[in-house]
């Protein structure tokens, strides 16, 4: 069942076409990302959702509610809207403590002072901030605050959380950590989220759906494996950095797409002699194994070895002809 | 709906306070019987005025003094403020501390203590037995006045631009083998070229707008500049309101190109510079270097600040005038008489402390609304508000004062402030509004959107925003802008002058009435009150802002 219906949504600053007539089914319980580079639209999409934007056409329906209808003239303010949101930069209020921070929705919800009590502690604990409840927002760390701001976004148990880069703002490390936890926290609760980032890792660990955008169109939907696996084009396989992307006529294979799409893992070295000869030009050593840059008949292409490649070693190729993926040049 | 409300409540305050006497100034000068609701004889006035030897002259002659000003401030400045961005920590901000002291003296009030210092008979020659007269009363003593006054402002620009490059670009150079000179011919004065400009042109423009020193020293030796050739078309019968208007027009116009030059170049500086990250330690200066520091600083701190206020603080102590410097000459008859109820000193104070008080209460609430429309409220015709809240910037305050009563000094109005002092109030709204504005707006550009949105997202509408998220955040900021208008206002003179009715006196009118009918001393009192009371506020008032930060 679909929670969140979007219907030929579009959107101009000035000239600029940013979202170019969007639709998209959001299922109740799944996780969608909005996964694109800097300006194709997301971050848009993500603020007409919550009625921080108005579209210039379209429709936005929710379960129980029309959030907007342009050519109704209907537009629902982002108060009414019940959603919760989760910012880049936290938006936490200085001068509130976290319970209060975490309890503003529910007050402005005007719920009992118990059952704001009651609520607080339940979502200080789903996040495990519950002994940091009478501080300041400026004595946490990065994560601690982001965490307060999920804490926020759950606590008048909206239908629908929207995610503006929740992860961006933090280390690695602590990404990783935060939105294994984000993750977690959806399924354990049934949450239904929509979240925008440009970072392919951060959308395969917390996602259900990946909707791939490119400049004001969704260019690919799909599961995070299905959308990493099959690329649509030349374009959606160089942002999701998939793997090598060739001419067609270097490894020999006959299709008709002009493009071949070679993951790294697709490459075998052998003896110089044999396969594609290829010269290295770089090598070092990443996670649990070699990551060895080539030169491939002019081409830069990338692989993985068990050992580490001299530079300027000459080095064979075979290809192993399942992995690859035929691409067609697309819009690129 | 609060939005539409808070859009026509910003824009019709601002256009009653600002757009008005602009406006009126501009017909006026376009057309001469605008009054008479007729656009009769367009342009009658304003070519005629404006081949006229007179406007010539006073044009010519404040280009001349505001170009000299700035330049001698310059001169003064540039060096300390080279020198300072090398000093230790501590001294670098004894220093600082020193140089806001000449803010804190009107200039109106500096030049009455540089007359009785200087002049035939003065203190100087009472003590050492020569006077400085006729170089008080010339254009280059005047230009020296009025730069000692100014300089402080280019100094913490310019220093505080010397700091950062010296630490960040300055190190960056050395460390590819630039030498010291070479280091700032080529990276120092470059660099901080734009922002010794801008800071420039606002000493110009304080300077072109400024109406006491010229009035003071100016007349005496037959130096008529665009702002007291203003004042002299409505203190001479027939008053002469097309010609003020001109004048008034030259002037705006004078200060607005100024004004715009200030903001493109200190827009410039600040995207050219990245923000500065890390803070080299200055070592301690060796003994020689600290006697040069003492002897400069100390030196030209008592010359600008500390033979002023002690000019002034002697004569509010001097029983009578004639009595000159002599110890059984001392009384505190002179400030007890600022004391007595019912005296024209104490009414002033009075008219003075209530009226800055309203400018404080009424600009701090009307920039609240202003800037919350034009910085949060993104809805069209904001930029038109945008423009007429920070259209004072650049408007003298003689200007204002003629945009007024053009405006107000109308037959066809029902009620009319004018006469009343609710004119004064008026125009110290205008005149002050940009303090709070400025301020305000950026401390409220700091808070990021998601804040608002946040809490619009968590169901809270517009009033709730601003009533639960920013009226808490902002308030600190808006008392410290409160009190900087209420310092300022306490000090006012030019819109005062022109704007008082019959009877009513503020603290500067008072003052300098009392230099008009000769006596200096009781005048020095209340001089020595200003300052106290002005001086204090606004330190107070400045370190609020800072403690915010």
């Amino acid at each position: 069942m679909s929670i969140l219906s979007l219907h030929n949504i579009s959107k101009s600053f000035g000239d600029e076409v940013v979202l170019n007539n969007i639709s998209l089914d959001v299922a109740a319980g799944s996780f969608i990302t909005l996964l694109g580079p800097s300006g194709c639209g997301k971050t848009t999409l993500l603020r007409i959702i919550a009625g921080l934007e108005r579209p210039d056409l379209g429709e936005i329906h929710a379960k129980k509610m029309t959030f907007v209808n342009v050519a109704r003239n209907v537009f629902l303010p982002p108060q009414k809207r019940k959603l919760g949101f989760v910012f880049q930069d936290y938006g936490l209020w200085p001068h509130m403590t976290v319970a209060e921070n975490v309890a503003f929705p529910l007050k402005m919800a005007k719920a009992s002072p118990q059952d704001v009590k009651k609520r607080v502690g339940e979502v200080l604990d789903a996040v495990r901030l519950a002994q940091h409840a009478d501080k300041l927002p400026e004595k946490l760390s990065g994560g601690q605050k982001q965490r307060v701001s999920i804490a926020r976004a759950l606590a008048a148990k909206p239908d629908l959380i929207l995610f503006d880069e929740p992860l961006s703002n933090l280390d690695a490390n602590l990404r990783e950590d935060l939105g294994r936890d984000i993750q977690v926290l959806s399924k354990q609760l049934g949450l239904t989220c929509i979240n925008v980032t440009h970072d392919r890792r951060e959308a395969q660990i917390l996602s259900d759906q990946i909707a791939l955008m490119k400049d004001g169109v969704i260019h690919q939907l799909g599961q995070p494996h299905d959308l990493f696996r099959n690329p649509r084009d030349v374009w959606a396989a160089r942002f999701l950095d998939v793997g090598n992307i060739l001419p067609v006529g270097i490894i020999q294979i006959d299709v008709p797409e002009h493009f071949v799409m070679v993951p790294r893992k697709a490459f075998r070295l052998v003896e110089a002699d044999q396969g594609l000869s290829a010269t290295a030009t770089n090598c070092m050593f990443i996670e649990d194994r070699f990551e060895v840059t080539a030169d491939l008949q002019g081409h830069e292409v990338k692989l993985f070895s068990n050992q580490p490649i001299g530079q300027e070693q000459s080095i064979g190729l075979k290809v192993d002809l399942a992995d690859i993926l035929p691409l067609s040049h697309g819009a690129c | 709906m609060l939005r539409p409300a808070l859009f026509l409540l910003s824009s019709s305050t601002l256009i009653v306070i600002v757009g008005f006497p602009v406006l009126a100034i501009l017909l006026f000068a376009i057309f001469p019987h605008i009054n008479e609701l007729s656009l009769a004889a367009p342009l009658s006035a304003l070519l005629p005025n404006l081949a006229n030897e007179k406007l010539i002259e006073a044009t010519f002659n404040s280009l001349r003094l505001a170009l000299s000003v700035t330049l001698v401030a310059a001169i003064i400045a540039v060096p300390l403020a080279y020198m300072r961005a090398r000093f230790p920590d501590r001294l670098g901000k004894i220093c600082d501390a020193m140089f806001l002291i000449p803010f804190l003296i009107p200039p109106y009030i500096g030049s009455l203590a540089w007359m009785q210092l200087l002049q035939r008979n003065g203190f100087v020659e009472q003590i050492l037995g020569f006077n400085l007269n006729t170089f008080l009363y010339s254009f280059s003593g005047m230009v020296t006045v009025m730069a000692l006054h100014l300089f402080p402002l280019i100094y913490f620009t310019t220093a505080s631009v010397f700091s950062v490059i010296g630490r960040k670009y300055g190190d960056v150079a050395k460390v590819f083998g630039g030498h010291t000179i070479t280091v700032f011919w080529q990276i120092n004065f470059p660099m901080a070229l734009p922002a010794l400009l801008s800071s420039g042109l606002i000493v110009f423009i304080l300077t072109i707008e400024e109406f006491g020193t010229p009035e003071i020293l100016g007349a005496r030796f037959g130096f008529p500049v665009i702002v007291t050739s203003i004042h002299e078309k409505f203190s001479d019968w027939p008053i002469d309101l097309p010609g003020a208007s001109v004048l008034s027009l030259i002037l705006i116009i004078i200060a607005f190109v100024a004004y715009q030059g200030h903001q493109r170049l200190s827009k410039r500086f600040q995207t050219t510079i990245d923000n500065q990250s890390v803070e080299a330690k200055h070592p301690p200066l060796s003994p020689w270097a600290m006697v040069g520091v003492v002897v400069v600083f100390g030196g030209l701190f008592g010359i600008a600040v500390g033979l002023p206020l002690l000019t002034i603080a002697i004569s509010s102590f001097m029983d009578t005038l004639s009595g000159g410097l002599a110890w059984d000459n001392l009384s505190l008859r002179t400030l007890r008489e600022l004391f007595i109820l019912d005296g024209d000193g104490w009414a002033a104070i009075m008219t003075s402390l209530t009226l800055a008080a309203f400018a404080a209460i009424f600009t701090v609430m009307i920039a609240t609304v202003v800037v919350f429309t034009v910085v949060r409220l993104r809805i069209k015709g904001t930029g038109f508000l945008d423009f007429l809240s920070i259209l004072p910037n650049s408007i003298p305050g003689m200007a204002v004062a003629v945009g007024l009563i053009l405006t107000w000094n109308q037959s066809f109005w029902v009620v009319t402030p004018y006469n009343t002092p609710f004119i004064l109030l008026l125009a110290y709204l205008c005149l002050m509004l940009p303090y709070p504005i400025r301020m305000i707006s950026t401390a409220l550009k700091q808070l990021p959107q998601s804040l608002d949105d946040a809490a619009y997202i968590s169901g809270a509408n517009d009033l709730t925003v601003i009533l639960k998220i920013l009226v808490p955040l902002l308030w600190p900021i808006s008392l410290a802008s409160g009190f900087i208008v209420f310092a300022i206002s306490t000090r006012e003179l030019v819109s005062s002058i022109m704007l008082a009715p019959p009877g009513v006196e503020t603290v500067a009118v008072y003052v300098f009435h009392q230099f008009d009918q000769g006596s200096v001393n009781s005048g020095m009192a209340m001089s020595l009150v200003t300052i106290i009371i002005s001086g204090g506020l606004l330190a107070l008032g400045q370190r609020l802002k800072g403690a915010m930060k």
